[in-house]
Formats: C-alpha cells, sequence, structure tokens
C-alpha cells in the first residue's frame, strides 16, 4: 500500500497453534493472521513444527514464524505477551498459557462447543446442515471446496480481534474471545435454519434440479441465477420459443416442471461459449455466471484490472491478495519467511 | 462499553450482503439507522413470500432475521430534498454502508466525494460483486453467480462431475462478506480512532472475497479439480449406515488401520464397512480411534443441536422471533440482538427531530410532500414466535 500508512501498523500479533489440534483450527488462526499481516501488523507465528508449504505460501506471506517446542511455548507466548497487542490460539494453547498481561486481546478459536478440539472441517460441514446442502439428491452430500469452514471462521476470529482492539481502545481490559468453527457454519446457513424452524420441513440438495444450478455449455459451464424480476431477460437471452408456454410464467409453475425447464436451457445454451454467456449476462443484466477454473482467473481481465494476484519471488506462485481496497490502494501480500528456532523470536517481538 | 459505541451508522445495505453487515455493525454497539426509500424498498421485505398469515407483509422472516437492532428511517433519495437530508445525516454519522449496484450512489450524488465533502471523516463500505471498477463491474451477480467466477465452483463437485454452486438456500458468498466487511469497517473506525487514518472508502468485491477463501487453489492452478469430499491424505466421505443415515468422516492413513479399514482412502471399499455398523455404532468406533465422524444433519437437526455443539449463532429477539445471532462470544458479555427488524420509517420521526432538530410542522410537510416517510396506517403485525 503506498501513500497512507497500512492501517495496522504497530500492531503486534502472536498466532500460536498446538500441534495436535484438527488442521481446521491451524489454517482459521492462519487465515485471521494472514489478513492482519497484509493489513500492516507485525504478526509472529509460533508452531509446531513446520506447515505444509502450500498452505504456506497462502496462508503466511508476512509473518515471522518459529518452530518451538511444545512445553517451551508457555513461557514464550508469555514473554512475547508483554510486548503484544492480541494473541490468536486454539484452546490448548489456552489452557496451557500462565496468567497474561491483562490489555492483551486474546482470541481463541475451537472446533465446536462440545468438542473444542476434535472432529474436521467435514465434520462441522456435517454438523451444521451446510453438507446436507449441497450435491444430487440421490447421492451422498457434498462439501464446498477448498477451507470454507476453517476461513469462515478466520474471518470471525479477525472481527472478533478488531472488537477487542476498539475495546482496549476505549479504556477496557477485553474479555477473552472465542470463535466456534460450528457456530459459525451455523450463522452462515440462518435461512436453512429459519425455514426449518417456521415450516419443519427443511430444505435439502437437489442437484441439477434446483432453481439454481450449474447447466453444461460450448466450453465448459455457467451458473444458472436469476430471481423472478430476471425471468423476461432470461427468455429473451435464451430464445427458445417453448419458454414462453404458459406454464413457466410463475415461480409456481417453474418449481414444478424444474427438470424440463432446465433441460430446455441446457439446450438453448448448448452452442454457446462461457464469452458469449458473459457477454450476454451484461447486454440483459443477468446473473449467470461462467464458471472460471483457477487457471483461467489468473489472466481474467477483470482480475488483472484490478491487481488481484501478486507473484512470489521470481515470478511465481501467485497469491491472493486480501480482498479489500482502502481509498483506491490494495494491499500487497508480504515476503515468506520460512520457520526458524524459536529462541530467536524475541529478536521481532 | 461495546466495541462501536458512540459510532452512528447509516444502513442503505439491502437483501443480505450489506443489510447484514450493518447488523454486525449494531452487535459490536453501533447505532444504525438504515435509510430505506419508499420508493425502492429492501426486496428482502418482498423475498418469495414466506409470510404467514397474521404477520404483516412487509416483515418476512428474512428481513426480520437481518435487520434487527437497527431503527428504520425514511427517506427517498429519488428526491433532491431527501439527498439533502441524507447528507446532514452522514454530517453527524461516522459510517455509511452501500451494496447497491455500481454507479447508483454516485448518480444519486451521494458518493465518497459528496460524503466526505459534508464529512472528511467518513468511512464508506461499499460492498459489490465484482469491486468498484474493472471490466465486470456492472456484472448483475448473486452470490452463486460469484461462486461461479471466483473459481470456488470449479474446485466443488463430484469427482469426474460438474461443478456445483451451493444454490440460493445458502449462497455462500453473501454471507461471508457481511463477516469480512464488519471486519474491515470496524479496522477503518479503529484507524479513524487511533489517527492513522481520516476518511476512508472501502471497495469490497464479493468476488474477490471468495476467490481469497480458496486462494491455495491459485498457488498450483493446473492441480484445482474437483474432488468430491476427498482432501488430503487418508479417507474423508460420506457413508450411509446400517440405519439408514448418512455419516461424515476424516479418518487419516494411521486411523485407518487402527478400525481395520484397510481401504487406502478408496471410498468404495469402505462402505460396506460403513454398512455394516448403525449410525451410533461407526461415531463411537471412529472417535475412539481418534478420528472424526458425525451424522449429517439437515436443519432440524441443527436447530435440535442448540445449546450442545453451537449457541450463538442464533438468538431470541426481544420479541421472541428468531434472529440473527453472532459469530463470536466474548466472556462475560451476554449478548442482545437489540429492537427488532421495524416497518419502513418507524423511526423517521424521531431520529429526523432527535439529530437534525426538524419540529412537528416540517416533519408534516416532507411526509405530505413525499421526501421522508412514516409507516403506512396498518393493523399492528402479529408475527409468530419462531424461537424454541
Amino acid at each position: 500500500m503506498s501513500g497512507t500508512t497500512a492501517p495496522l501498523a504497530g500492531l503486534h500479533i502472536i498466532e500460536a497453534v498446538a500441534g495436535s489440534v484438527p488442521d481446521a483450527l491451524r489454517l482459521a488462526i492462519g487465515l485471521c493472521g494472514r489478513i492482519a499481516a497484509d493489513l500492516g501488523a507485525n504478526v509472529i507465528r509460533l508452531e509446531d513444527g513446520d506447515c505444509p508449504q502450500e498452505e504456506a505460501l497462502f496462508l503466511h506471506p508476512g509473518k515471522r514464524r518459529f518452530s518451538v517446542r511444545a512445553d517451551a511455548k508457555p513461557l514464550m507466548i508469555r514473554d512475547l505477551a508483554a510486548k503484544a497487542d492480541v494473541l490468536i490460539c486454539d484452546p490448548l494453547t489456552a489452557a496451557a498459557l500462565p496468567q497474561l498481561d491483562g490489555g492483551l486481546v486474546e482470541v481463541i478459536i475451537e472446533m465446536a462447543q462440545d468438542t473444542p478440539v476434535a472432529g474436521s472441517e467435514f465434520t462441522i460441514g456435517a454438523r451444521s446442515g451446510l453438507l446436507d446442502l449441497v450435491g444430487d439428491a440421490a447421492r451422498q452430500p457434498l462439501r464446498i471446496g477448498g477451507h470454507q469452514n476453517a476461513y469462515a471462521a478466520g474471518l470471525a476470529a479477525y472481527l472478533a480481534m478488531t472488537s477487542g482492539l476498539l475495546r482496549r481502545a476505549g479504556g477496557e481490559a477485553p474479555p477473552p474471545m472465542t470463535v466456534g468453527l460450528l457456530d459459525v457454519a451455523v450463522w452462515l446457513n440462518w435461512k436453512t435454519l429459519a425455514i426449518a424452524d417456521r415450516s419443519g420441513v427443511s430444505p435439502s440438495r437437489n442437484g441439477p434440479n434446483s432453481e439454481w444450478t450449474i447447466l453444461p455449455c460450448a466450453d465448459g459451464y455457467f451458473a444458472l441465477v436469476y430471481r423472478v424480476p430476471e425471468w423476461p431477460a432470461l427468455m429473451r437471452f435464451a430464445a427458445a420459443a417453448t419458454l414462453s408456454e404458459e406454464r413457466f410464467q410463475t415461480p409456481a409453475g417453474r418449481s414444478r416442471h424444474r427438470s424440463e425447464l432446465n433441460q430446455i436451457l441446457t439446450k438453448a445454451f448448448a452452442g454457446r461459449s462461457r464469452a458469449d454467456i458473459r457477454l450476454g449476462a451484461l447486454e440483459h443484466k443477468l446473473p449467470l455466471g461462467p464458471v472460471w477454473t483457477p487457471e483461467e482467473l489468473l489472466g481474467d481481465p477483470h482480475m488483472l484490472a484490478r491487481e488481484f494476484f501478486h507473484l512470489g519471488p521470481e515470478g511465481g506462485p501467485a497469491r491472493a491478495r486480501v480482498p479489500v481496497r482502502w481509498n483506491g490502494a490494495s494491499f500487497t501480500p508480504g515476503a515468506d519467511y520460512r520457520p526458524v528456532a524459536g529462541s530467536s523470536a524475541m529478536e521481532f517481538a | 462499553m461495546a466495541a462501536l459505541t458512540g459510532c452512528r451508522v447509516l444502513d442503505l445495505g439491502i437483501i443480505t450482503a450489506g443489510a447484514a453487515t450493518s447488523a454486525i455493525l449494531a452487535d459490536l454497539g453501533a447505532e444504525v439507522l438504515k435509510i430505506e426509500s419508499p420508493s425502492y424498498k429492501d426486496p428482502f421485505r418482498r423475498w418469495t413470500g414466506e409470510t404467514l398469515p397474521g404477520e404483516h407483509p412487509d416483515l418476512p422472516p428474512f428481513f426480520r432475521m437481518t435487520n434487527r437492532g437497527k431503527q428504520n428511517v425514511g427517506i427517498d433519495l429519488k428526491t433532491a430534498e431527501g439527498r439533502a437530508i441524507f447528507l446532514d445525516l452522514a454530517a453527524r454519522s461516522d459510517i455509511v454502508v452501500e451494496n447497491f449496484s455500481r454507479g447508483v450512489l454516485h448518480r444519486l450524488g451521494l458518493d465518497f466525494t459528496a460524503l466526505k465533502a459534508v464529512n472528511p471523516r467518513i468511512i464508506l463500505a461499499s460492498i459489490s460483486s465484482q469491486g468498484d471498477d474493472g471490466p465486470d463491474a456492472n456484472f448483475v451477480s448473486f452470490g452463486s453467480t460469484l461462486e461461479a467466477m471466483a473459481g470456488l465452483a470449479a474446485i466443488t463437485g463430484y469427482e469426474g462431475g460438474s461443478p456445483v454452486v451451493s444454490g440460493i438456500e445458502l449462497n455462500y458468498p453473501d454471507q461471508v462478506v457481511a463477516i469480512f466487511a464488519a471486519a474491515m469497517i470496524a479496522t477503518a473506525w479503529h484507524a479513524t480512532k487511533s489517527g492513522t487514518a481520516k476518511g476512508v472508502h472501502l471497495d469490497l468485491s464479493q468476488r474477490e472475497l471468495t476467490s481469497f477463501l480458496c486462494g491455495e487453489q491459485f498457488l498450483a492452478p493446473e492441480a484445482a479439480r474437483r474432488e468430491g469430499n476427498r482432501q488430503g491424505p487418508g479417507l474423508q466421505e460420506c457413508f450411509r449406515s446400517r440405519d439408514g443415515h448418512w455419516i461424515a468422516v476424516t479418518i487419516g492413513a494411521a486411523q485407518l488401520a487402527t478400525l481395520g479399514l484397510t481401504v487406502d482412502g478408496n471410498p468404495n471399499d469402505a462402505a460396506t464397512w460403513f454398512a455394516a455398523r448403525d449410525a451410533d455404532e461407526i461415531i463411537a468406533e471412529v472417535t475412539a480411534a481418534g478420528a472424526a465422524a458425525a451424522r449429517v444433519l439437515d436443519g432440524n437437526g441443527v436447530l435440535a443441536e442448540r445449546g450442545r455443539g453451537w449457541s450463538g449463532a442464533l438468538a431470541a429477539g426481544r420479541d421472541g422471533d428468531l434472529v440473527k445471532g453472532t459469530v463470536f462470544a466474548e466472556a462475560n458479555r451476554k449478548f442482545d440482538p437489540g429492537t427488532p427488524a421495524s416497518l419502513l420509517g418507524t423511526h423517521t420521526r424521531e431520529v429526523l427531530a432527535r439529530l437534525l432538530g426538524y419540529d412537528e410542522t416540517k416533519l408534516d410537510r416532507l411526509i405530505s410532500a413525499g421526501v421522508i416517510a412514516e409507516p403506512e396506517q396498518q393493523s399492528t403485525p402479529q408475527k409468530k414466535a419462531m424461537a424454541s
């Protein structure tokens, strides 16, 4: 970021992860610290052993990383905490800590209230209802790609951290903040729960027969997304005569004939490319989404124009920047530091 | 004292992304004024009509869940006088949140330049589908559009099958952006209070956030693919138990051996092991081996688990309504979702009198002219108590 002071400049943050906790906590803590590091904080990560390199390249740019023996970590955190503003950690690390300075903002990320350090991202998906929502009705429930349950909790942890910092700035000793992966996932799934609570019937996965789904096109796929107000524009763009039949003109009619409707739309778009669909969506103000792959996105004109990806040293690999522009400026991910022995951590505090 | 005590938010947010962001700011202690135009109500007020008999048609559950903790001020921003009133409020506020289509705020004469002219310390959070600029800036999008365009759909799906989106019930990008946007606004407020920033425009793109949340996929993008439920070494999959439940398991290589599952990560071979056991047996055996297992719950199952594995995500509103809760808990502080969601213009008179000093004569004139609005005369809504 140029021209202005990074918003978290001068802030000292400690990330600490016990070796025996689920990977999801490692990822959630890492994402919280990644955002803070991009925004200018001095982030120190204390870890037991090495993290897999591919995660490190995304999660740990700009952080100083230290390998620390489990038995030495509590006292090291205590010493670092005397100079730090924030500690982000897991429940096992928090439980092993001696009394810390009252001004420290402490954010603890757990899996669930009844199982703070057990389970996986996948079982959090199961318990939150998110798994039940995705995939085909006749097949097994399906996870959303990547590490969404861990990273959503990482966002919540960052929010908790800023809340603590503001309370401290207001003259309070901030109380410990707790983020649960399961609570966050349930929060994301609020609409399903509202419908279930009111009707007793829970929405469930319906794959290709869903109102919003994926359809094939000439060179890949696109997301079929529309609401009632967009139906006339979708009819015009699809240009299939059968769509103007009476039975498709109401939401209830479209719902009753969903399978047939999606087959007609599949045929209508079969000869068009994703680029055609993108242009048509812009022209007709339709929320249809061409499915771009990660590889394609690295050369996507929109992503390039907004400088979303940053190349590491010697040209690669590409790192996504923190997704905010601040008065028009974006934040460049920091340098990569390999883990070093914990004995030198105090130099960076 | 809460984090945002003393902070006033003008909430132009609609549907989920913007309105939920402001709801989180209310949870952090901000005074949130939802500014709604009588000529353009929040579309969530009429979203696929889930209101039950006896409920007010302008207060359906999705709207109520997302707009608790706010006061509602009716101002028609399509009128010059309405826009002037909005700027007067902006001069006495700290944050503006909006998620209109790109260009709307500029055309209204309420963009960052205009806001900063009346309040140099203002924070404007512009939450959009694709960001403020770039070739796709005018793309109309909902959450699942962005899953497709951000790379998430391409890595979601059964092995060898089509991409998959989270769909209309979840609309994943719309949910996560509210957490992130509120966090960035709180960061800007912190920077403003500490003197490192003065007047901040936050350009928040949901597509970029969605890509960021699968950021490791861009490190080796040629290897990005749909792998079903598999993730790393070991076995991760959903299996049917003997008593007919879907059970999700994550079992590492060493734990597979403990369980006598010599499947080398192949779920087809494992299916018979699971099909020979009831759900409770599977969960007991797998967790005893140090691996993870859980029943796949639907919405009713999740609600039944409230107070066990989770508790804060949903809350009982002051009127007994079920509303959105919070994504983090603070020790020694009970969460309060604040005042229930209200009809358009419920607090117009009170807010304009308190903040701008308008007297009744002026308020009556502005209401008659259609510049500001108060609730139409209707019977008091009777809502079904939703909290369980």
